[in-house]
C-alpha cells in the first residue's frame, strides 16, 4: 500500500512527515554510502508506506465499520471486569457514588436578582 | 494532444570524423529521439506526442537499485503500439545504478561541507544521473535529439523547475550537439485525461492509482523529509536557489567526464567503466 509522497504543496510541505522522524532519518543518512543509503531509505519507505500506512487503514476500517462491537468488546472486555476486580477487592466504586446523589438542590427563586449579578 | 513538438536545429551534430563514429557508433540522425520513459501519464504523453514529428522514438526505462516494477512500464508502451501502428517505438530497459552512485557519492563529504542537507537531494540525483546515461545513450546512438516528461506544477523536482536545473539539462545536452526536449511542459495536470482521451490509459483518473503502471520507486522518501527539514526555516525560492547551485556543479562533472569519454571512447575513463553494468 502506497501513500502519496509528494509533500511540496504550494511551495510548503504538507505536514504528512514529522519533522522528528525527519531530523533522525536526515542524520542516520547523510554518513552512509549510496548503496547503503539505498537500503537504508528502503527499510524507511516500507516502515512508512506499507506498515505504517496498512495499519492506519485497518484501523480505520475496523473503527468505522464495527463501532459497536468494538465498544461492546471494550465494555465487556475492559470496563466489565475491571469494576468486578475492583469491587471484588474492596473498592466501593466512584467518589461520587459515595455523596448519595449526582442531583443537587436548586437555589431558592427569590435568589435570581442576586444571582443575576453574580454570573460566575 | 496539443499540437507537434517544434524542433529546432541541433546545436551541433556528430558528423564523420567524430571520435564515437570512428569507434563504431553510428552517425547522427535528426529523425530520432530518445526519451526518459517512467511508463506514468506524463512520459507516455511525451511519446506520443514526439512520434507525431519524429520517425524513431526511443522510450528509455531505467533501472537502478531502489527502483522497483520497472516493466510496469510495459503497459502503455504495448498500448501505444497499438494505437500507433505507423510509428515506430522501441522500448528498453537500461541499467544506471553506477551512474546513481557516481552523482550521489562523488566528492559527498566535501559537497555535505559546502551544501549541507542538500547532498540527500536523492531525487535530484536520480534524474540527474538518468539524463546523464540518456545523454550517454543519445551519443552511442547518434540521436541528436532527447526528451522527458517534465510538466509545469512539480517545481519542488529539480528536472521539471525552469529556476533549477531545466535550464541547465538543456545546455548540458546542448554541449555535446543534442537537443533537450520538453514536450509535455505546458500540459500540466491535464496529462492523464488526455492519455486516456487518445485511448492510451484505461481512465481518466490514474496518478495514484492502481492503474498508474510506471516505475515505483522506493526512495523518494528521502526527498520528501529532506525538503520537510530544508524548508521549516527557508523559503521556496532559497531552497531553488541551493538546489541550483548544489545540481550545477554535478552538471559540471559529468559534462567533464562525458567529454572525456568522448575524446576516447576506448580508453579506460570513468564514464567507460560507469558503463560497465
Amino acid at each position: 500500500m502506497q501513500q502519496p509522497l509528494i509533500t511540496i504543496e504550494g511551495g510548503k510541505p504538507k505536514k504528512r512527515l514529522g519533522l522528528i522522524p525527519s531530523v533522525i532519518v536526515c542524520a542516520a543518512a547523510i554518513p552512509l554510502p549510496p548503496r547503503a543509503r539505498i537500503y537504508f531509505v528502503f527499510f524507511v519507505n516500507f516502515v512508512h508506506n506499507h506498515i505504517l500506512a496498512t495499519a492506519r487503514i485497518v484501523i480505520s476500517f475496523l473503527g468505522r465499520r464495527f463501532t459497536g462491537a468494538l465498544i461492546f468488546l471494550a465494555y465487556y472486555l475492559a470496563v466489565g471486569p475491571m469494576a468486578l476486580l475492583v469491587r471484588f477487592l474492596g473498592g466501593t466504586g466512584t467518589a461520587a457514588a459515595d455523596e448519595g446523589s449526582f442531583f443537587t438542590d436548586k437555589e431558592p427563586e427569590d435568589s435570581i436578582r442576586e444571582r443575576f449579578g453574580r454570573q460566575y | 494532444m496539443s499540437s507537434k513538438v517544434v524542433r529546432s536545429e541541433p546545436a551541433r551534430g556528430s558528423d564523420a570524423s567524430s571520435p564515437l563514429v570512428s569507434a563504431g557508433f553510428p552517425a547522427g540522425s535528426g529523425d530520432e529521439v530518445a526519451l526518459l520513459y517512467s511508463g506514468g501519464a506524463d512520459s507516455s504523453l511525451a511519446a506520443c506526442t514526439l512520434a507525431k514529428t519524429f520517425r524513431k522514438v526511443h522510450l528509455n526505462t531505467f533501472s537502478r537499485p531502489g527502483f522497483m516494477a520497472c516493466r510496469f512500464s510495459d503497459s502503455h508502451f504495448l498500448r501505444m503500439r497499438e494505437r500507433f501502428p505507423d510509428s515506430e517505438f522501441f522500448h528498453r530497459l537500461i541499467p544506471a545504478g553506477k551512474f546513481y552512485a557516481e552523482v550521489e557519492g562523488r566528492g559527498r563529504w566535501q559537497a555535505f561541507k559546502k551544501h549541507g542537507l542538500l547532498i540527500l537531494n536523492s531525487c535530484g540525483h536520480c534524474k540527474t544521473a538518468l539524463h546523464w546515461r540518456n545523454l550517454i545513450f543519445c551519443l552511442q546512438n547518434g540521436i541528436k535529439y532527447a526528451a522527458d516528461g517534465a510538466v509545469v506544477g512539480a517545481e519542488e523536482f529539480a528536472e521539471q523547475n525552469p529556476r533549477i536545473l531545466m535550464p541547465e539539462l538543456s545546455a548540458l545536452y546542448a554541449a555535446f550537439g543534442i537537443t533537450l526536449l520538453h514536450p509535455v511542459y505546458e500540459e500540466g495536470l491535464s496529462t492523464e485525461l488526455t492519455l486516456y482521451e487518445l485511448g492510451i490509459s484505461p481512465q481518466p483518473k490514474i496518478k495514484m492509482t492502481a492503474k498508474d503502471m510506471q516505475v515505483v520507486c522506493s526512495q523518494q522518501i528521502m526527498f520528501a523529509m529532506m525538503m520537510r527539514l530544508l524548508l521549516e526555516k527557508r523559503s521556496f525560492a532559497e531552497y531553488e536557489r541551493l538546489a541550483r547551485a548544489y545540481l550545477s556543479e554535478k552538471l559540471e562533472v559529468i559534462k567533464l567526464e562525458t567529454r572525456l569519454w568522448l575524446e576516447n571512447p576506448a580508453a579506460k575513463t570513468r564514464v567507460a567503466e560507469l558503463l560497465k553494468e
